[in-house]
């Protein structure tokens, strides 16, 4: 399922600040938003770079994180083109030293250094950084930069979930709907695969609203990077963060396919998962290749 | 992380934008100190062709998230604003003047790669003109507070020049990406529209 779209590493670009040596998984547990590099040389190939972005169900409470949605967000920088890959959060792959399972428990297992691990073996592209966003920091972020303007092709109406109430239309998103928008699963004939392309469209709608306050005041992309900053912690340098946010900020939405891995649905003794296509290797080629789709 | 300069041609901006460049640059940090390493003192800005250039309006200010800003945050601001008023008047002084002064100073406060994707670019003024004159130099600059050493700058200019017997209004907006490194700033990554292009 190709669908225009998207673009996301503004989540990243969002996210800039300190560098912090902390671990990963330490990172994860004491920020609300926590970036880090995949391998310890960051050095993107032929222009391109590729982020995995992971919504965590972290929050007051919960102890157990898994992920709720995963993401790899490609840039290629040589021709300002990109995608998002969208992997449902049930997929059953198999995780390094694991075995098999649903790719959602990598993170729980191994912090996000195992998921893009397994991300990596799964899809053969190599992760240049990766993001984890918990309840709190995305209700935080999406407060300070404002609501975002996103369209909403029908009501969803998810009270004992989500608690998302939210009319079709041109919607203005503020942090409590845009936390229910992206975590609605069950409103959703398509369920998780439908959310998981929801996650996507709203990271589109970001960038979006990153763009056109950059356009109008080049100056909003520091105001942006700082936000960020307040909340996250991550194991880049602000040089490194100010890069990828120039370049993120220069991304057009529609220059952005958002993709989400085709699956079918299936059971493992009684737990319900998704099994990912065969067709799926072509679109990992593709995407390894060009950073697009 | 190096990435290669992205140019952009845009064909909207009323009728007629001649010219819009997108530059970004990554690079490692590396590469970067390298390219600080050969820091000189700015070149004398001489020209054979004097113009009459407009004064300069610029403003600076803070950047940062919703947050007030503490007294040492203003203080760092407060001292990066001369140096980064400094590297746009530098650029920005010579912008319309012959490609040879132009060269010299943007190789200086540019990193190598946006350096050399700006002078491609075809942004400044064509030989062919003459009697030029600028009308309006504006800046607003933003500086990252939080770690003063990102900045922002927006940058309008507009001229007026004669081509033979007729006379041409050159109007100029840009963007810099700014970054300090080894004590210096540069620009390691801009966009312009102009109209027209040299």
């Amino acid at each position: 399922m190709i669908k225009r779209a998207s673009a996301l590493i503004v989540f990243v670009a969002l996210v800039t600040g300190l560098v912090l040596n902390v671990g990963p998984r330490a990172a994860t547990e004491t920020a609300p938003i926590a970036i880090g590099r995949v391998h310890e040389q960051w050095q993107p190939h032929q222009g391109k770079i590729y982020v995995l972005v992971i919504g965590s169900d972290a929050r007051n409470g919960n102890p157990n994180l898994r992920a709720d949605a995963i993401h790899i967000a490609g840039i290629n920088t040589d021709n300002m083109r990109g995608g998002i890959l969208n992997i449902p959060r049930d997929s059953w792959v198999n995780i390094p030293g694991y075995g098999s399972a649903k790719i959602n428990e990598a993170l729980h297992l191994g912090g996000p250094e195992l998921l893009a691990r397994t991300l990596e073996d799964l899809t053969h592209i190599r992760l240049d950084l990766w993001a984890v966003v918990g309840f709190e920091g995305f209700q935080k972020i999406i407060k300070d930069v404002g609501p975002i303007p996103i369209h909403i092709r029908r009501p969803i109406y998810d009270p004992g979930g989500s608690g998302a109430n939210i009319n079709a239309g041109d919607r203005r998103l503020a942090s409590d709907d845009a936390l229910a928008f992206v975590r609605t699963r069950k409103a959703f004939a398509g369920g998780d695969v439908t959310r998981t392309t929801n996650q996507a469209r709203f990271l589109l709608a970001m960038l979006h609203k990153l763009r056109s306050d950059v356009a109008e005041r080049p100056t909003e992309l520091l105001k942006w990077i700082a936000i960020a900053r307040e909340h996250a912690r991550m194991d880049i340098s602000p040089q490194e963060m100010f890069r990828l946010a120039v370049i993120t900020s220069q991304v057009k939405p529609p220059d952005i396919d958002n993709v989400t891995v085709p699956v079918r649905l299936g059971f493992v003794g009684a737990a319900s998962v998704v099994f990912i296509r065969p067709g799926a290797e072509a679109m990992y080629r593709h995407f390894r290749k060009y950073a697009s789709f | 992380m190096k990435v290669k300069p992205v140019q952009m041609v845009r064909t909207g901006w009323g009728r007629c934008v001649i010219v819009a460049i997108l530059c970004l640059l990554v690079a490692t940090v590396a590469c970067d100190d390298r390219s600080e390493s050969r820091v000189v003192s700015a070149p004398p800005v001489e020209t054979q062709q004097p113009i009459k250039q407009a004064k300069w309006e610029i403003k600076t200010h803070p950047s940062a998230a919703v947050r007030q800003f503490t007294k040492r945050e203003k203080h760092r601001v407060r001292a990066e604003k001369p140096k980064l008023k400094q590297l746009v008047r530098d650029v920005y002084d010579v912008l319309f003047l012959p490609s040879l002064v132009r060269q010299q100073v943007i190789r200086e406060r540019f990193t190598p790669r946006a350096a050399a994707a700006l002078l491609a670019s075809g942004t400044g003024i064509s030989d062919r003109l003459s009697d030029v004159k600028t009308t309006l130099r504006r800046a607003h600059i933003g500086i990252g507070a939080a770690t003063v050493r990102q900045a922002a700058a927006q940058i309008w200019l507009h001229a007026r020049a004669t081509a033979g017997d007729k006379k041409v209004r050159i109007v100029h907006r840009s963007t810099l990406w700014l970054e300090k490194t080894g004590g210096r700033w540069k620009a390691i990554a801009f966009e312009v529209k102009q109209r027209p292009a040299a």
